[in-house]
């Protein structure tokens, strides 16, 4: 019988919940042999990820071939997709979401430590590169667009709080209904914005003027650093 | 409660935005324009959602409130949302008192409250000896967007006692060792035998051993010992150097201040006067007094005074200084109980002062000395050497193993002593 010390560590479903939308956004933005080898990372992350679990069961042989096989999974996916990219503009296209999504798995299941807010943001900030990326290149549809930047932003947010609730709850509280609610707000606010500007944009016919375009722009920058959180 | 502060997570939307807006405008990409939408829709959402304001009701249960050293004690924290808006974000942490170890489960929660509805959560402490009072559970309350964030503090005032009765304090008599009360020698009225004389001139009748005198025919008076209240000051050593402890156990000071709340109790039902002052952050000050409710006064002295806080203090005057005050409040007669661990030579020096301007003091020292560990062990003899030279010096010394309950040690150091 001994004291129990709090294990800060990063809430698991909004953690889970955050890697997940990461890989989504990464995957769907990816074409032909990149989502193939991205979908061979994830599966090696999961492993990595699995061996860490394993490893604190005090199973340790078993956990050290699970995170070897998921390294070397890891590792097959990035090389295949470099070797088999359909263009120069596509390897550069997916490479930020390609490292983005280890980087925020790394920041959500630490090896050691509470998580880091700054891989976080490191992390989805590199898969949202990939959306603008996909966007310069236009590579993908303003709707996938659409979608792959508000599941950015969802992403972050999980990250985010799974971080918060591990530093002052710390792993093993029940906070599920906390992070349901926290979570299924944002996914509302994203999904009504997303319908917002779909409806928009189905509403309006025709492609705005150059003049027009920018004003909008403009206005919309304004806006955004009048409302400054 | 505090006031509510902007929690800045939404700062990063701001950044996206205006990336996704800016690369839109030059580079005349009218789909990343939509992105930028987005993103403003989210910080239009940060900015609409208004900090909670949390009303809320503490119930903490034990499954048993004066647990024996050691056991298992189950709480059942109950958090209710009394106010009438939801509270989408609510960080629970319990406050557990500093001394106890919570063993099993967690008493930290996160959920949310709708008005009226209430969580519970359950965690196991160990019970470590002493009176143990919760502190206030901390709630952070956060917005459904967690822009905004309050902090309250919700106290019930739960108490896990875990102490036994004490029969006796270990003090010293004046010039006559007794078990429980501190007798005077000089005979006189009072109710305790004491010896038999020979009849004198003005003795009252009453006194006269009548029985004595139909067998014998000598006339003898029967004494009785006077009884004389003596004043008994408890000293807590609540200085930083008091507050060490092994790994995960309760400090010295915490087993002292519930030591001198039992030892309190024992004195003033022997029908002496207890008084309580304490080398530490404070001074701390109570007039001798006698009666229940006198020990009540000083237990919850004990409870609240800054002096005794369960975090140790960053520093604390100089102990001659408090020493001196202390001394200038003693009456002719009075007695000193110094509960402390040893763990420093200043409170042995202070101790041998007190004693040679002839105030007796006894000791009561808890013993939180490790056995493992090399610098443990060197601790352990440094205290071994403090009370043998104490005791050289007449001071009555009780060594106490906080494992074992305090009322053994004292019979066991009273016993060995007489």
């Amino acid at each position: 019988m001994s004291a129990q010390p709090v294990r800060r560590r990063p809430a698991t479903s909004s953690g889970t919940l955050a890697v997940l939308v990461a890989s989504g956004v990464a995957l769907v933005l990816g074409s032909g042999a990149v989502r193939t080898g991205l979908a061979i990372e994830l599966a090696g992350l999961a492993g990595i990820a699995t061996g860490f679990t394993v490893w604190r069961r005090e199973r340790k042989r078993w956990s050290l071939v699970l995170a070897g096989l998921g390294f070397v999974g890891c590792l097959v996916g990035v090389v295949a997709f470099l070797g088999r990219a359909p263009g120069p503009s596509a390897a550069i296209q997916s490479l930020p979401a390609m490292l983005g999504v280890p980087v925020l798995a790394a920041a959500l299941v630490p090896v050691r430590g509470s998580g880091s807010r700054t891989l976080v943001k490191l992390g989805v900030g590199s898969v949202f590169l990939t959306v603008l990326l996909a966007g310069f290149f236009r590579s993908a549809t303003p709707d996938v667009l659409l979608g792959a930047t508000a599941a950015s932003v969802v992403a972050w947010d999980a990250g985010e709080q799974a971080i918060g609730l591990g530093e002052q709850l710390g792993r093993s509280a029940t906070t599920w209904q906390l992070e349901l609610v926290h979570v299924g707000a944002t996914g509302l606010v994203a999904v009504a914005a997303v319908g917002g500007v779909y409806a928009t944009r189905t509403v309006a016919t025709g492609t705005p003027s150059f003049a027009g375009f920018t004003a909008t722009a403009v206005a919309l920058l304004l806006l955004v650093v009048a409302l400054r959180p | 409660m505090t006031d509510p502060s902007p929690t800045h997570r939404w700062r990063g939307v701001l950044a996206v935005t205006l990336v996704a807006g800016g690369l839109a405008l030059v580079a005349k990409r009218p789909a990343l324009l939509s992105s930028a939408v987005v993103g403003v829709v989210f910080v239009a959402y940060a900015r609409v959602t208004s900090p909670p304001s949390p009303t809320l009701e503490l119930d903490r249960r034990l499954d048993e409130a004066s647990p024996s050293h050691g056991d298992q004690v189950d709480v059942r924290t109950t958090v209710r949302n009394v106010g009438d808006r939801t509270l989408f974000d609510l960080r629970i942490v319990d406050g557990v008192p500093p001394a106890l170890a919570v063993v099993e489960g967690t008493p930290r929660h996160g959920t949310v409250l709708r008005p009226g509805e209430a969580t519970t959560f359950s965690y196991t402490v160990a019970a470590r000896r002493g009176r143990h009072r919760f502190e206030p559970a901390t709630v952070v309350a956060r917005d459904v967007g967690g822009s905004w964030e309050v902090e309250v503090q919700i106290d019930d005032g739960t108490t896990v006692d875990c102490t036994t009765d004490v029969p006796a304090a270990p003090l010293r008599g004046r010039t006559l060792e007794a078990v429980g009360r501190v007798l005077a020698d000089d005979s006189g009225a009072g109710t305790e035998f004491h010896q038999t004389r020979e009849y004198r001139r003005g003795d009252a009748l009453s006194r006269v051993d009548w029985n004595r005198y139909a067998s014998t025919g000598d006339l003898t008076t029967i004494e009785f010992r006077k009884e004389q209240a003596t004043r008994v000051i408890l000293v807590v050593d609540a200085r930083p150097v008091a507050y060490r402890a092994p790994e995960g156990d309760p400090h010295a000071v915490s087993y002292a201040v519930a030591a001198a709340g039992q030892l309190a109790r024992a004195i003033v039902d022997n029908r002496n006067h207890v008084g309580l002052a304490a080398f530490g952050r404070e001074p701390c000050w109570l007039e001798p007094g006698t009666g229940r409710n006198h020990a009540l006064r000083v237990q919850q002295r004990l409870a609240d005074h800054a002096a005794f806080g369960a975090r140790p203090p960053d520093d604390a005057p100089a102990v001659a200084d408090q020493a001196k005050a202390l001394q200038a409040r003693l009456e002719n007669g009075d007695q000193l109980l110094v509960l402390s661990p040893l763990l420093d030579d200043e409170v042995v020096e202070t101790v041998r002062r007190f004693e040679a301007e002839e105030t007796p003091v006894s000791v009561l020292s808890p013993d939180v000395t490790d056995a493992d560990g090399g610098g443990r062990t060197l601790a352990r003899i440094e205290r071994d050497h403090r009370h043998r030279t104490l005791r050289r010096a007449g001071v009555r010394v009780v060594d106490w193993d906080p494992e074992r309950p305090l009322s053994v040690a004292v019979t066991d150091a009273m016993g060995a002593q007489q």
